[in-house]
């Protein structure tokens, strides 16, 4: 037994080689977890296809050298794909590349068999010193990082304001920040869209003493950008670097001064899971992600064998399902945080009504198919909205009728209305036609400010200064925008 | 020579039925396993394609890939009725046409906001005119199809055939569709 698993170490080796250099080299946008699915299955290849060889060849050294033959048409066979389809010139298939594939990989364990002994062993060793070295220096890239992730972050510095003066006496009131991802604005839907159900929640905010800005832009249409900015009172654009933004959203300025003034901080956010706050929902990336590209996991998948297999790994309902969860639980929390201590300021970014279209407008779940056919946005906008109102109606139900609730919620941008094509050309999402792209900067804010007199704002105020308002007006925080953002 | 292929008659065989899979596996694909995206025929008589506008029809100006029951397919979606008749239930065919003949292709009515909604005069009676067609690409040969809507109703007599101005290029590995208006 000993003897027949000799062998296997050099194919687990060279199958957990190139996995763990993709996350070595992307671990700070990657979890643990993401390693689980690529690694698993390509250990479980390279034993499987140890265990094979031996079978026939009753060799170790020479199983082994065949494994790593297989392992290299599994870890090229992507590209083997590629490279035939590309000239077009004959039809490839999966079903007929995979298996000739294999049978080639057979043919190269049939040849490596007539290697002699002790050749055989004298490359497999070498090899093996050779993928050993590789993996372990990957696991020195992989640790520091991973050691970061997990050891307690000290608490941020508070930033000093202008003119921060703490009252103790004062009752702060809790702040809830909510961003609809893609929300647009409520005039775009009578233009473009021509839709009035909107103007049953236009009401509903009105009645509940909500002020809309009507003619809010943003300055960009990124939502990294957007966020980062908002949240530092400091306008970032295009030509920052993607770092750095995402540094500033991380450890942001407003949940610094929040923090300074003895407030709980929430973040609830989607897409940036390390936003510095005292209480999280713990997303695992590939959960959160639900439809939406993990890039390391479908770079494994396109990459190997297991792209003859792509649709299998991609079940649209269950991702459907597993993306429901995710948005309603989301909202839900953000609701229902009693458990923190207030006063709290809590960040919601929620992936709505942006891509993937899941929700018809009653919250039904829309056939797979059509989740990136940007006509069925306004299905997801309309359920959006319902989310929405429902979620102020929860916050203003639970609120301290002596000391109510700041509630702000904006969108990132309006409908990009973004268009993708495959490698064949072919659209891959239906796109609005006659859409000008100048509507996604047209940004939807609604703000529930108690105290504030509504007349004394602008129609037109930039999402910025949305936060700067809340700072100054219930903290008396004396801050201001940042140069770029004046 | 005969000795060489007895020795080596084990790796013939296995080449030989290598080969012999690479060249029947798509014929037994489509026959056995495709369930959908197959022609209802690839030899149809049509009638003359119609001139006076009879039929009122649009095709969306994408096509879909999607993966249904794990097999990839391509949805385009449209509708078509009688411009005198409206509400008349009717069995929508679409037809493939290039030099090699005519391939008919089932179609099942499908909802679509705001596409059929979006013509004047637009009725919910009118719902089941939006259709939705199912096509693998492993049951097209190389070739430009011109694509047609065979309209025939479903209780009774009265049948039209149209060209739509779309079209569908398909090459060993791609297809491609155009929608000229």
């Amino acid at each position: 037994m000993k003897d027949n698993l000799k062998g296997l170490s050099l194919p687990l080796l060279v199958a957990a080689y190139p996995i763990l250099f993709l996350y070595g080299h992307n671990a700070a946008n990657l979890t643990l977890g993401s390693l689980v699915m690529p690694l698993g299955y390509s250990l479980l290849a390279a034993a499987l296809a140890y265990g094979l060889f031996y079978l026939f060849q009753r060799k170790a050294a020479s199983a082994s050298l065949s494994a790593v033959a297989f392992l290299l048409l599994y870890y090229f066979y992507g590209s083997i794909y590629h490279l035939l389809i590309q000239p077009d010139k004959f039809p490839v298939y999966h079903f007929i590349l995979l298996p000739l594939v294999i049978a080639v990989a057979f043919y190269a364990g049939y040849f490596i068999s007539k290697i002699k002994a002790v050749p055989a062993s004298v490359v497999q060793k070498i090899l093996l010193f050779a993928s050993a070295f590789l993996v372990a220096y990957n696991v020195v890239i992989i640790l520091p990082v991973e050691w970061q992730r997990v050891r307690p972050k000290p608490a941020a510095d508070p930033v000093a304001s202008a003119a921060k003066v703490v009252d103790i006496n004062k009752k702060y009131p809790d702040i809830y920040y909510v961003i609809l991802d893609e929300y647009e604005r409520f005039d775009i839907l009578h233009t473009y869209w021509h839709n009035d159900d909107v103007d049953q929640f236009a009401a509903f905010l009105k009645q509940n003493h909500f002020f809309v800005v009507t003619k809010t832009r943003t300055a960009t249409i990124n939502t990294q950008i957007e966020l980062a900015s908002r949240l530092n009172l400091q306008q970032y654009n295009e030509k920052t670097d993607v770092k750095v933004t995402l540094a500033a959203l991380d450890n942001n300025k407003v949940m610094q001064v929040v923090k300074s003034y003895g407030y709980t901080t929430a973040a609830l956010d989607m897409s940036f899971p390390n936003i510095t706050a005292d209480y999280h929902i713990n997303y695992d990336p590939q959960q959160v992600a639900g439809m939406a590209v993990d890039e390391f996991r479908q770079t494994f998948l396109d990459d190997t064998m297991f792209n003859a297999f792509l649709g299998y790994f991609q079940d649209a309902d269950v991702s459907e399902i597993k993306q429901r969860d995710l948005l309603l639980y989301t909202l839900n929390q953000t609701a229902d945080l009693s458990t923190l201590k207030s006063p709290k300021f809590v960040f919601t970014h929620v992936l709505l009504p942006h891509l993937p279209f899941i929700f018809d407008k009653n919250g039904n779940l829309n056939p797979p198919q059509d989740n990136y056919d940007w006509h069925f946005y306004l299905g997801q906008y309309q359920y959006t909205t319902k989310l929405a109102e429902q979620l102020i109606t929860k916050l203003l139900a639970n609120a301290d009728p002596n000391n109510p609730p700041v509630i702000i919620i904006q969108s990132d941008h309006g409908a990009r209305n973004m268009q993708r094509k495959s490698k064949d050309n072919i659209l891959m999402d239906g796109y609005l036609e006659n859409y000008p792209i100048d509507y996604a900067y047209d940004n939807f804010n609604a703000m529930y400010l108690p105290g504030i007199d509504p007349s004394t704002l602008s129609d037109s105020m930039p999402p910025i200064d949305s936060m700067v308002l809340v700072l100054n007006h219930y903290l008396n925080a004396g801050v201001s925008l940042g140069p770029s953002a004046k | 020579m005969k000795n060489w292929i007895k020795g080596k008659y084990k790796h013939i065989i296995a080449c030989a039925v290598l080969l012999v899979y690479v060249f029947t596996a798509n014929p037994l694909y489509v026959r056995f396993i495709l369930k959908d995206g197959k022609p209802l025929g690839t030899q149809v008589a049509l009638p003359a394609p119609s001139k006076d506008k009879d039929v009122v029809f649009v095709l969306d100006n994408l096509i879909q890939p999607l993966r249904i029951n794990g097999q990839d397919l391509y949805d385009l979606r449209g509708y078509a009725f009688f411009q005198a008749n409206h509400e008349q239930e009717n069995t929508i065919t679409i037809i493939l046409s290039s030099k090699a003949g005519n391939i008919a292709f089932p179609t099942h009515t499908v909802a679509r906001p705001n596409m059929i909604e979006s013509y004047p005069g637009y009725d919910k009676k009118m719902d089941h005119a939006e259709f939705s067609l199912l096509l693998s690409q492993n049951v097209l040969s190389p070739g430009t199809y011109r694509i047609g809507i065979l309209l025939q109703n479903k209780n009774g007599p009265g049948q039209s055939y149209v060209l739509t101005g779309g079209s569908i290029k398909k090459t060993p590995n791609t297809l491609t569709y155009t929608l000229t208006p």
